[in-house]
């Protein structure tokens, strides 16, 4: 199932091109992702749920003018379900109850998860090339430092002072210092 | 309908769009509607019967400088709202800046003339029509504006409206500028710009209820 950043944005660039069937492609991978952000929004309310998977869907067909595909495709995706879900709410004028909160800040997440990774990728490419690659390897992956220096064909001592360069960069930038 | 039957409808109308799609259908909108404005303006309303040696003088070029401006900032300003990223635009305050040059160019105008001309330089002949007709003038610009956001996807739209009803009124102050025989500043700072607030007053009551999708 075609569901990363990366993978979705091909199929929508070439459905932009004219590809019929990176175009039904893309359609039916957003079926599952807009099932679980908005059932994360509007819990308990599944024929909504079922309403606004498909309204969405409309939309990003109707309006893919709107994609800029010099950035990324999950931000336009995810704009669109927002917008959707506001205009829902707005709509039906139902507040979302206090105790759904929770489940609230699980489906924000699930799209801070595409998001944060778009931020790490950003992040990542600003670094030296093996700076990237080990806090990859040690941070992201879980690679033991060991292993890493062995994929890399590098010493266990460079692989620490990398890292540690790395991240102290990594903050700094963050930090926005740099 | 389920999902399948969905997907079938959405595909037999798939089509490519181009990677300049979205700045094509506004510019050619604004474009339609300008050109439907100045029919209307030239056909019934009428040019001015000066209007050859009138190209060639100051307060002609400064209308249509002033007006043009306006309507071309706020088709940028559309341009930048059209997706639907959620994001503050802090630089349309720049659209104020043709509204306050025009004004300052109108007080200079009113300090160096002596009192006895002044109802002449801010009514003019015409104060009591011109702002209606320019009104009248955006209706064409703005429904085709409306129109072209049937493709685009604002999230903020009594923004929306009211760059739209700007752009239209913009562009309907430059049809209007070739019937119009008023020569003065005040006047343009004036009735101009109501004529453009009205457009851009409806855009912003009515943009949540005309854009919604």
């Amino acid at each position: 199932m075609a569901s990363s950043e990366e993978q979705l944005k091909i199929l929508m660039v070439d459905s932009l091109e004219g590809d019929a069937s990176a175009h039904e492609a893309l359609l039916r991978a957003l079926l599952p992702l807009l099932r679980a952000y908005f059932r994360g929004r509007l819990r308990g309310f599944a024929d909504d749920v079922d309403d606004l998977v498909q309204e969405t869907l409309m939309a990003i067909h109707h309006r893919r003018t709107s994609y800029d595909r010099n950035k990324p495709f999950s931000a336009w995706l995810f704009s669109i379900a927002r917008y959707k879900s506001i205009d829902h709410f707005r709509r039906n004028r139902r507040y979302v109850p206090i105790d759904d909160m929770e489940h609230l800040l699980i489906s924000n997440g699930f799209e801070d998860q595409y998001s944060a990774r778009l931020d790490i990728e950003g992040l990542m490419a600003s670094l030296p090339a093996k700076q990237a690659r080990v806090i990859r390897d040690t941070k992201i992956m879980g690679m033991s430092v060991a292993e890493t220096a062995g994929c890399a064909e590098i010493s266990e001592s460079d692989v620490k002072i990398s890292v540690h360069r790395g991240m102290q960069s990594l903050m700094r930038r963050i930090r926005g210092n740099d | 309908m389920d999902n399948e039957q969905l997907i079938q409808s959405l595909l037999k109308d798939h089509r490519p769009v181009a990677r300049m799609a979205l700045a094509l259908r506004l510019w050619s909108s604004a474009g339609a509607g300008l050109a439907s404005a100045i029919g209307i303006s030239v056909l019934y309303i009428g040019l001015r019967p000066d209007i050859g040696p009138a190209l060639a003088t100051f307060p002609f070029w400064m209308k249509w400088i002033y007006v043009a401006v306006l309507g071309l900032g706020a088709l940028l300003g559309i341009q930048s709202i059209a997706r639907p990223y959620p994001s503050t635009q802090p630089w349309l305050w720049l659209l104020a800046l043709p509204v306050a040059g025009m004004a300052a160019l109108a007080i200079l105008q009113v300090w160096r003339a002596p009192p006895g001309a002044w109802p002449m330089m801010w009514m003019g002949v015409s104060w009591d029509s011109c702002p209606m007709t320019i009104a009248a003038l955006s209706v064409p610009i703005f429904a085709s504006l409306i129109f072209a956001f049937r493709h685009f996807a604002p999230v903020r739209l009594r923004l929306a409206g009211f760059l739209a009803g700007s752009a239209a009124g913009g562009l309907a102050a430059f049809a209007y500028a070739l019937h119009c025989p008023e020569t003065s500043a005040v006047f343009v700072a004036i009735w101009y710009s109501a004529g453009i607030a009205i457009p851009a007053m409806v855009g912003t009551l009515f943009g949540p209820q005309l854009l919604r999708w």
